[in-house]
């Protein structure tokens, strides 16, 4: 339970300093902000790593940093 | 006593599919036999994999409904 | 015993995706190309235009209706793991359909909260099972009343 609120944290952290917007304008917005889709790709993609790999903190703070840059460049990789 | 209930919905929904006369309706019944076959796969592949397997499922069968009403919305735009 | 835990998950799983979705919109306008066609035409068989909307944008995204029976399943295979592993995976379905993504995610988290708290009493099985009745009788049994009762609960709430 303490890996998921770490790397939740540490995707957080990344895109507070991308600059992404902090919460979502309105419910109809494709905009990627901090509070929305970041930790559950951060927490996501930790699960996925702990199943394939091992499970430890550099693993947790690893796939934080790719879930904060997964979420930045979302709307490139999707399309509007 | 689960799985005779989740087959029942299924065959239910097949007969309901070959006896609606609506193309767009079709899909609706479509969508509920979808929700049952993706339960039924989980049920009886009792690993992780089925799970994953059962989600690659449902989500793709979600993106043809959406192609296919996308499609149909543009025919009766174009027949006016 | 075991049909009286199959009613409360359907209870439960009926309530959880029906106030997300209406809370999040789905029968206010057709969020995703083609829910459109589908409102028009159960409209057009004596329905409501607004549950109609509702119903043809739970058949062109997974929206939080997908979220818990996915998040059932992968509780009742992973643990807590699957949850929020489900809530990724919906999250990329929902991108994939156009569609921002936040009744999805955010139905599939709640049930997993829920099934949490109810771990002890209710087996999570049962909710793969009540999820699927919920479906059927919004989306199976009957349109014309299905949507009339979906169009008055979303006046009701909002």
């Amino acid at each position: 339970m303490m890996m998921f609120v770490i790397s939740s944290l540490v995707s957080m952290i990344v895109a507070f300093f991308l600059r992404l917007p902090l919460y979502p304008k309105s419910k109809y917005s494709f905009e990627s902000t901090v509070i929305f889709p970041t930790p559950i790709l951060g927490a996501g993609i930790y699960i996925i790593f702990k199943y394939l790999f091992f499970n430890g903190i550099e693993i947790a703070i690893f796939s934080g940093i790719l879930g904060g840059l997964f979420s930045y460049y979302s709307n490139r990789i999707f399309g509007e | 006593m689960i799985n005779e209930i989740l087959g029942g919905i299924a065959v239910l929904m097949i007969i309901r599919i070959f006896l609606e006369r609506s193309r767009a309706r079709k899909l609706v019944y479509l969508c509920c036999l979808n929700f049952a076959f993706s339960a039924l796969i989980a049920l009886y592949v009792k690993y992780p994999a089925g799970g994953i397997l059962a989600i690659v499922y449902f989500i793709f069968s979600t993106i043809t409904s959406n192609a296919i009403a996308s499609s149909l919305e543009k025919i009766y735009e174009l027949e006016g | 015993m075991e049909i009286l835990n199959i009613l409360i998950c359907w209870v439960i799983c009926w309530l959880n995706f029906v106030i997300i979705d209406t809370f999040f919109g789905l029968p206010e306008k057709p969020g995703v190309r083609g829910a459109k066609v589908i409102g028009e035409k159960i409209k057009k068989i004596g329905g409501d235009l607004n549950g109609g909307y509702f119903m043809g944008n739970i058949v062109c995204s997974p929206d939080a209706s997908a979220g818990t029976l996915l998040a059932s399943i992968m509780y009742y295979l992973m643990g807590v793991d699957g949850g929020i592993l489900a809530s990724f995976f919906v999250w990329i379905g929902n991108r994939l359909c156009a569609d921002p993504g936040y009744a999805g995610t955010l139905g599939a988290l709640s049930i997993t909260l829920i099934i949490y708290l109810l771990s002890p009493f209710i087996s999570p099985k049962y909710f793969i099972v009540g999820m699927v009745l919920a479906i059927f009788t919004i989306q199976g049994f009957e349109h014309r009343y299905a949507s009339k009762l979906l169009g008055e609960i979303y006046r009701r709430l909002l």
